[in-house]
Order: structure tokens, then C-alpha cells, then sequence
């Protein structure tokens, strides 16, 4: 996006000219800017974990096949 | 001295095989195949003096050599060190730990099965910590349904479920693919009895996978697939295979007619649902009689250089009388290195007789 | 800018949302002298019961840590920390290849036209290149080491004097050279357990012991020269991925002490 593009250049001016209010590896940061997702908290559900209602947006899930009864060798038919 | 060795990095892990071996990365999650010979290399401390080795083999054996090294070196299985830094790297542990007395559960559904889900969650799974379950239904179902159980999934600390079933034309794809995004404890979704093989939806770092298959999937005689695809190259695997059995460590299973078995193609039961505790089916002496069944115990397969990768059938063997024989269903041949339809093999008809399975037969 | 405190009162069953302008501080500051103070002050006392280190230990200051390893005779590379490019150039001069890093929290976001903003690059290479392009005389006071060439890093849980150690090989990666944290998720750095040698663990549970910390996660190198060189020690080092590549079970030993092995 072109504001965005304007705002880092904006950014890197800032760090330059004020350069000692900000640590040396200022300069060299590397910048993203991300806008802001208002819809994020809609789109997340949060699961459900653990005995005290512990919340997260993430899961995982088992570390082999529970079961063995899709064919696989049938798939290429 | 500091004298370079070579040695081979804790989580690549050889098994040898009766005419070849895997080198297991149970790091990066895959296999090596590698010739017998390439694992005399590699001292009792898996170290490989190239020095030594080089003034040892013949002068057109060296290219041997330096393939092998170039494999090695390509893949990241061994690194540079002298003797003295060698001995701070120590093997690693085989232990296998895992925070739940039942670790996965199977719930088998048909026509006629009516089990309360609630029921099954409250008193068998919550008090093992089991938070991983797998649906399986071999008739159609509606989508209300399964959006009951989910509900109560989602409300629970289970953190992954899986279902398998039949494909319903009532259910849009579209309206399906939305209900999966929906419920994010849904590691995978498969329809089976579909028109054809295909990926419906894609899967979202790990969840949410739609999959229809042509297989018409209609009782649990089809379970005990022995393939490629199941292999599974993980710490957590590997180390459960060494002490215990891949398939029914750690797993209890209700049938579609609310028995309480290891697997619901094993037929013994240890009670029903409707009158039995957990309790008294997990301490019945024999509820855990499979779980210490090792692939090293198993006739063939302890020849096998995949048998660390693999997992177990113990309810469809070879010989149903001898527990210790190799799963029906396995095709290979590790003395030949062969992969063969098991169906058709001439030797395995008289156990497919026994488990009634004369439907699964290639035609 | 004007800063805005925001006060939640709840009362019953509901939630009710102040909008208090910065003059109202003593308010947060009375109910954090009567309320949170006493709270935190608990959080810091040494129980009569197993515990991981005090709430106020998630606070160790690295600078502190160094100042504490020329005491033990722990070796770590040379520091300086300064606001001047001249200071920098002759630092520079002196140690050939040096690195940045931050004083304290790499992490930097910020919220900027009501966009979030990152700043990546938590360390860097000083190289002459950058020397050169570099016009400003003086910075907000920053960190800079010598860089230590390493055949790998190790990462180590420490709880009560017992150690779970585990090598990284980053440098056969050019991404994960410098930082191992510029993940390489196509090819992970080969991790593996490792052994400290019994004369450094005695020098890490010293200082562990000055720091009046019970656990820790220490990064050390074990540079080009078959040395050992201390980093950081993170109170609240992160320990899951530790644990589940070398299989250390870490999960397992803090429950057994905190549950005292019941």
C-alpha cells in the first residue's frame, strides 16, 4: 500500500533526525506495518482448554493416526 | 589431539532392517533409506573415523565412500568433532511419557447406535485426560447431529477430534466447509462412499482438512491399514514404540453398539457404556494385555527397518491365534523389500476368511 | 499525546468503563498502594512451599548478570555499552566483527496512525559497511559485544542445580548465523541434548545462587576456540521446545517439584 510506503519513509526520517532519542540499531530496523484487523476479535472463537476455562485461538492435535481405516492405496483408483 | 570424526546428530536414529536400514530424523519428521553397509561405519558411539575407514577399504571402494559422506553430510545427519567434544553429546533418552492415563479414543457410530456423548466425555475421558478423539460413521448423519457433539467438544478440553463419515447429499460441500471453519477443534474432516477421491478444503496450519474418498467405509472390518502414509517420524512415536504398542497404547475405544473395547475391531469387550465404569473396564486385568506389545516382539516386523515408523494392527493379524504375528494387512515383504497387495496374497486367505472380511478382497 | 488511564469498577454483575484523564493518577495510585502493592509484595517473598523463582525475578537485568561472571570467573564477550558513534568506531577498531543487540526485550511494536507497527532485526553485524553510512554522532544509549565465532550455541533449563541442556547448530544456516531466532522453518538448526561439563554447571549454579534465582534458562557459546561463553540467563526462558527436541521430560521435573514429588 502507497501509505504505508509513506508512512516507513515518514518513519526512517524521524529515526534519522532524532537519532539519539532512539538506540543505534534504530536505523537499521527492518519496519512492517500491519492495519489494524477490527474484525479480528469476531472471527476468532477461543477454545476451550484444561480444568480452569484456560483460553486459546490455537490447538493441536495428536502426534500419529488414531486409526488406520482410510485406504490410501485405493486413492489412486 | 584434535583429530576430526564425524558424528551422527542424537535425533537421526538408524533401524536396521533385515536387508536394508532407515536413518529416522525425528527432527525434521522423515526417512533416510541406507544400505546395510553404510551403518559399519559408525563406531558403537556412532562416530565414523574417515581416516581409519579410508586406509581400510580398496582403492575403488572409495567412491562408495564419498557418496555415502556426500548423503550424509546433504541430509544433516552427522557433524564435525574431535574426541574430547564428541563425548558432550549423549544419546537421546527412549524414554516415552505422556500426561494422560488414555491418550486417544475412537467412538464408533452406525445406523442404530444411539450413545450419550455427554455421558462418554464426563466419565471415561475426562477423568484419563484424554483430549484426542476420532469419529467414525459408517452410516449418513445429519448435520445437527454432529453439530450437538461439536458443541459439547468445543465447550470441552479435548483439543483435537476427527470424523470419518459417510457422505450425505442432504449436506452442501459449501455449507459443510463453513461448519468445519467454525469449529476449530476439527482436525479433519473425511466423506466416504464419495463418487470420487478428492480434497474438498484445504488444511489450515494443521486443522480443518475436508477430504471424500471413493472407499465405501461401511464397518469397522476396514480398519488395520498398513501404508506409507501412516508412517510418522516424531519423538513421541518413536519412543512409544520402543516400550509399547503404536496402536493401543493408551486407547479405549467404543464400538457402534456402546462396548468398551481397546479397538472396536477387537472383540472382546470389557462392558457397555450404558451399565459399566471406567473404572471397572480400564482395571479389568486384561484391558491392557496389547498396550506393551512391541514391534520388536512382532514375527517380521522386527525385521522390518520401518517398524519404529509404523503403527501396529493387533486386531487383523496374520495368525489370529498368535499374537505376536504380523498385521494382516501389511504388504511388506522386508527380507525382499517388496510392497505387495495383501488381499490377494494366497497365504493371508484363511485369516481374511476368519475376520469375515471377504469383501475387502480385490477383485 | 494525551494518555488516557482507563478504570474498570465492576459492580455485581456489571461492568462499568471510566474514562479518567491523566490528572486522576492518584486514584491508581491509592488503590495500588492499598491494593496491588501488598499483592506484589506476597508475590516476592520466599514461600515455605516448592516454587520457580519470585514474581520480582522476572526482572534480572543482563547487565547485572555480566557484572556478576567476572566475580566467578565465567567468560563472556567484551561489552561495551555507549551513546557515541566515535566510542563505537574504536570499539570496532579493537574487536574486528561486533554485534548489537538490545539492552533488554528484543520486541518493538508500536501503534502509529492507528496501524500497527513492527520493527524487526533484533541484532545485527556491525559491519564497516554500516560504519561508514552511519552519520549520526550519538544514539540512545545501546549494547554492543564482540561477536564470537561459535561451532554452536547451547541453551540451558536450570532448576534447582539440575541442568537440561541442548546444542543448536545455526551455523551451517546463513539465516539463523547470527540469531537463531530468524527461524528457518523449511529446515530447522539440527538441536540436540547436550552435557555441560561438570566445571561450568558448578560456575552456572554460583551464579544462580547470587542472583537468588531457583531457575533459569541460560545462552551460552561454545565458540571456535573450544570455549565456553555466557550470554543471558532469562528467568522465564522459554523451555517447551528445549524439552520436546531432546526429549528432557522439563515438563515433568518442575511438576515433581513443585508437587514435591507427591
Amino acid at each position: 500500500m502507497e501509505n504505508n510506503e509513506i508512512l516507513k519513509k515518514k518513519i526512517s526520517e524521524i529515526l534519522k533526525k532524532d537519532s539519539d532519542k532512539f538506540p543505534f540499531i534504530a536505523q537499521l530496523w527492518e519496519m512492517e506495518i500491519y492495519e489494524k484487523n477490527l474484525n479480528h476479535e469476531k472471527i476468532e472463537k477461543d477454545l476451550n482448554y484444561g480444568h480452569f476455562n484456560t483460553k486459546s485461538y490455537k490447538s493441536t492435535y495428536f502426534y500419529k493416526p488414531i486409526s488406520k481405516i482410510i485406504d490410501f492405496s485405493k486413492l489412486n483408483e | 589431539m584434535n583429530k576430526t570424526y564425524f558424528k551422527l546428530f542424537a535425533n537421526c536414529i538408524i533401524v536396521k532392517g533385515a536387508s536394508r536400514a532407515t536413518i529416522c530424523d525425528l527432527q525434521r519428521n522423515k526417512f533416510q533409506l541406507i544400505p546395510l553397509s553404510l551403518i559399519d561405519f559408525f563406531d558403537d558411539k556412532n562416530l565414523i573415523d574417515l581416516e581409519k575407514i579410508k586406509k581400510q577399504i580398496t582403492e575403488d571402494s572409495i567412491h562408495i565412500l564419498n557418496e555415502y559422506m556426500d548423503l550424509l553430510i546433504e541430509n544433516e545427519f552427522i557433524f564435525e568433532c574431535n574426541l574430547k567434544e564428541s563425548k558432550l553429546f549423549p544419546s537421546l533418552s527412549m524414554d516415552f511419557d505422556y500426561p494422560s492415563t488414555i491418550s486417544n479414543a475412537i467412538i464408533d457410530y452406525d445406523k442404530n447406535s444411539n450413545h450419550n456423548f455427554q455421558k462418554i466425555i464426563d466419565e471415561y475421558l475426562i477423568p484419563t485426560n484424554c483430549r484426542h478423539i476420532q469419529f467414525r460413521f459408517y452410516d449418513g448423519i445429519e448435520l445437527n447431529y454432529l453439530n450437538d457433539i461439536i458443541k459439547i467438544v468445543n465447550e470441552s478440553f479435548i483439543k483435537s477430534i476427527e470424523i470419518i463419515v459417510k457422505y450425505n447429499k442432504t449436506i452442501p460441500l459449501e455449507r459443510l466447509k463453513e461448519w468445519v471453519s467454525e469449529n476449530k477443534k476439527i482436525k479433519s474432516v473425511t466423506l466416504h462412499s464419495y463418487s470420487k477421491n478428492q480434497i474438498v478444503q484445504e488444511e489450515n496450519f494443521g486443522f480443518g482438512i475436508i477430504v471424500a474418498v471413493k472407499q465405501e467405509i461401511n464397518d469397522e472390518s476396514h480398519c488395520g491399514i498398513v501404508h506409507h502414509n501412516y508412517f510418522n517420524v516424531l519423538i513421541e512415536s518413536f519412543t512409544e514404540s520402543q516400550n509399547h504398542n503404536t496402536c493401543l497404547n493408551r486407547k479405549l475405544s467404543i464400538d457402534k453398539n456402546g462396548n468398551i473395547k481397546n479397538c472396536p475391531s477387537m472383540s472382546q469387550s470389557f462392558g457397555n457404556i450404558k451399565d459399566t465404569t471406567l473404572e471397572v473396564a480400564l482395571n479389568h486385568k486384561e484391558f491392557k494385555k496389547y498396550w506393551n506389545i512391541t514391534k520388536d516382539q512382532i514375527e517380521v516386523c522386527k525385521d522390518c527397518e520401518f517398524r519404529h515408523i509404523c503403527t501396529d494392527c493387533r486386531a487383523y493379524i496374520e495368525e489370529p491365534e498368535n499374537q505376536y504375528s504380523k498385521p494382516l494387512k501389511c504388504g511388506y515383504n522386508p527380507y525382499t523389500n517388496k510392497w505387495e497387495e495383501w488381499s490377494v496374497n494366497p497365504l493371508k486367505q484363511k485369516a481374511i476368511k476368519h475376520y469375515v472380511m471377504q469383501d475387502l478382497v480385490k477383485k | 499525546m494525551i494518555s488516557v488511564s482507563i478504570l474498570l469498577i465492576v459492580f455485581g454483575t456489571e461492568e462499568v468503563f471510566l474514562n479518567i484523564p491523566n490528572t486522576n493518577s492518584f486514584i491508581s495510585e491509592s488503590i495500588d498502594e492499598n491494593n496491588s502493592k501488598p499483592i506484589v509484595d506476597f508475590l516476592n517473598l520466599k514461600l515455605n512451599k516448592p516454587q520457580i523463582n519470585k514474581f520480582s525475578d522476572n526482572n534480572i537485568g543482563k547487565l547485572h548478570q555480566l557484572e556478576l561472571c567476572k566475580l566467578i570467573n565465567l567468560k563472556f564477550p567484551e561489552t561495551l555499552i555507549t551513546t557515541s558513534l566515535a566510542d563505537l568506531k574504536k570499539f570496532v577498531t579493537v574487536h574486528k566483527i561486533v554485534i548489537t543487540k538490545p539492552i533488554e526485550n528484543p520486541f518493538s511494536k508500536h501503534i502509529v496512525n492507528g496501524k500497527d507497527l513492527h520493527f524487526f532485526t533484533s541484532s545485527k553485524l556491525i559491519t564497516s559497511n554500516i560504519l561508514k553510512k552511519y552519520t549520526s554522532d550519538r544514539f540512545q544509549a545501546s549494547l554492543f559485544q564482540k561477536y564470537t565465532e561459535k561451532k554452536f550455541e547451547i541453551r540451558s533449563f536450570y532448576l534447582n542445580e539440575t541442568f537440561k541442556s541442548m546444542a543448536i547448530f545455526s551455523q551451517q544456516n546463513e539465516k539463523t548465523k547470527i540469531d537463531y531466532r530468524n527461524y528457518d522453518r523449511e529446515r530447522p538448526n539440527r538441536i540436540v541434548p547436550f552435557l555441560l561439563p561438570k566445571s561450568i554447571e558448578k560456575k552456572l549454579i554460583k551464579l544462580m545462587k547470587l542472583l537468588g534465582l531457583n531457575c533459569g534458562s541460560f545462552d551460552l557459546i561454545y565458540s571456535v576456540n573450544d570455549e565456553y561463553v555466557f550470554l543471558e540467563v532469562n528467568p522465564i526462558g522459554q523451555f517447551q521446545w528445549l524439552s520436546r527436541n531432546c526429549n528432557h521430560n522439563i515438563e515433568r521435573l518442575i511438576a515433581e517439584t513443585l508437587t514435591n514429588g507427591e
